[in-house]
């Protein structure tokens, strides 16, 4: 069994190189763009529609709004999952809503984070975590609800990065979902550590559990 | 013939698609290392979702459903194209770091294009137990699952993998155009 530091440095690694994946956006554009019906020929779909021909089609073919991608609301952007929405304010800040019995798909919350600006790290099972830790959360994240907090990513000193830690809790388990609890906290990009057991003194001043005020379930 | 009704099911699964195509390409192409192989696999476990929608539907969680069907494609593929080795799980893997060893050498990866080319270099199943346990942060036993294994497998694959894994990092030679990895070099392992 991998050592706790390699697992750490695994989990690391592994959302450093998910998150660093270059345009995912083009290849969504083509995978909603297909029309999902048997004996249709789907293969190499990949090599044979253009990006343009695909971003427009897309929007007309599956009528998106608010289910993924760009929809209006309130002069932002909302991106709506069934485990979380992501509004876009005009001045720059932006909302987020966890929902506790669905299951968060790391990646797609982080990469959405980081379409609106927002530099952040995401996990599930874990936390990433800096010590010390870097000054200024409060400014960064605010609970507005107990299951939304707003964003100003203006706020966050120069070098830092947000991150969210999903864990579950009670008897959740991965394919009901239920019982989720996301930590947030603020990073150094350069210099953080992730951990299944991360330190119970990481929350007081300097994090959040969206929904509940406590530190995650080791 | 439409397999996905009545219209309410379609506009499901269309919800479905678009909250879910992200996490299971990004998993797909840390599997592959490879983006137009991940954009066809992705397609393919989709159309296979939607061919059962009204079943995957009522699953409690039809994203999982997907994630099994992803992570197959993935090893079939890797079959098909002769990359995994005779044995599923090879003893000779050539030299593993120490878990200290590795640890190390990931803290020190700058360049994020070489790990996934490192990544891609491992046997499919490996790489498999990695993305699972790393990225899609799965307990051990749903990977186990998933890849038909028992659970001490699926611990002692992750180690030896990543072993193997910094191994790659630490004397691998990728070529220069590493950031936009070609087909052509899936075969390498």
């Amino acid at each position: 069994m991998p050592t706790e530091e390699l697992e750490t440095e695994l989990r690391r690694a592994f959302a450093r190189a998910a998150a660093d994946i270059q345009d995912p956006e083009q290849a969504g554009r083509r995978l909603l763009k297909h029309d999902y019906r048997p004996g249709r020929g789907h293969r190499r779909l990949a090599a044979g529609i253009t990006a343009g021909t695909a971003a427009a089609a897309v929007v007309a073919s599956l009528g998106l709004s608010g289910a993924f991608g760009s929809a209006p609301a309130s002069g932002g952007d909302t991106i709506q999952t069934t485990a979380f929405t992501l509004v876009k304010h005009a001045n720059g800040t932006a909302t987020l809503t966890i929902n506790p019995k669905v299951l968060l798909e790391p990646g797609t919350l982080q990469s959405d984070l980081r379409q609106d600006g927002i530099p952040a790290i995401v996990t599930t099972g874990s936390l990433c975590y800096s010590e010390p830790k870097p000054p200024g959360f409060s400014q960064v994240v605010n609970a507005s609800m107990p299951y939304t907090v707003t964003i100003n990513p203006a706020a966050m000193p120069a070098g830092t990065e947000l991150s969210f830690g999903n864990f579950r809790t009670g008897n959740g388990n991965f394919r009901t979902g239920t019982g989720e609890q996301t930590i947030a906290i603020l990073i150094n990009a350069g210099s953080y550590t992730c951990a299944s057991t991360p330190p119970r003194g990481i929350l007081p001043g300097g994090g959040l559990a969206i929904g509940e005020n406590r530190a995650p379930r080791s | 013939m439409d397999w996905v009704r009545p219209k309410a099911s379609k506009q499901e699964f269309d919800r479905f698609a678009a909250a879910w195509w992200d996490p299971l390409f990004r998993t797909c192409y840390l599997m592959t290392g490879d983006a137009k192989d991940a954009e066809d696999l992705v397609q393919e476990t989709l159309l296979r979702v939607a061919r059962r929608w009204n079943r995957v539907r009522s699953m409690d969680h039809p994203a999982a459903y997907a994630r099994r069907i992803l992570v197959n494609l993935v090893l079939h593929d890797a079959d098909r194209r002769s990359r995994q080795r005779a044995e599923l799980w090879p003893r000779d893997d050539g030299p593993e770091a120490a878990d200290e060893t590795a640890a190390r050498a990931l803290r020190e990866v700058d360049d994020l294009a070489e790990f996934r080319w490192a990544l891609a270099q491992l046997p499919a199943r490996q790489g498999a137990v990695l993305v699972l346990r790393y990225w899609a942060d799965l307990p051990v036993a749903e990977v186990a699952d998933i890849l038909g294994c028992s659970e001490g497998t699926v611990t002692s694959t992750a180690s030896r993998a990543a072993g193997r894994l910094a191994e790659a990092l630490a004397h691998g030679a990728p070529p220069a155009t590493r950031t936009h990895r070609s087909t052509s070099m899936k075969g390498n392992t």
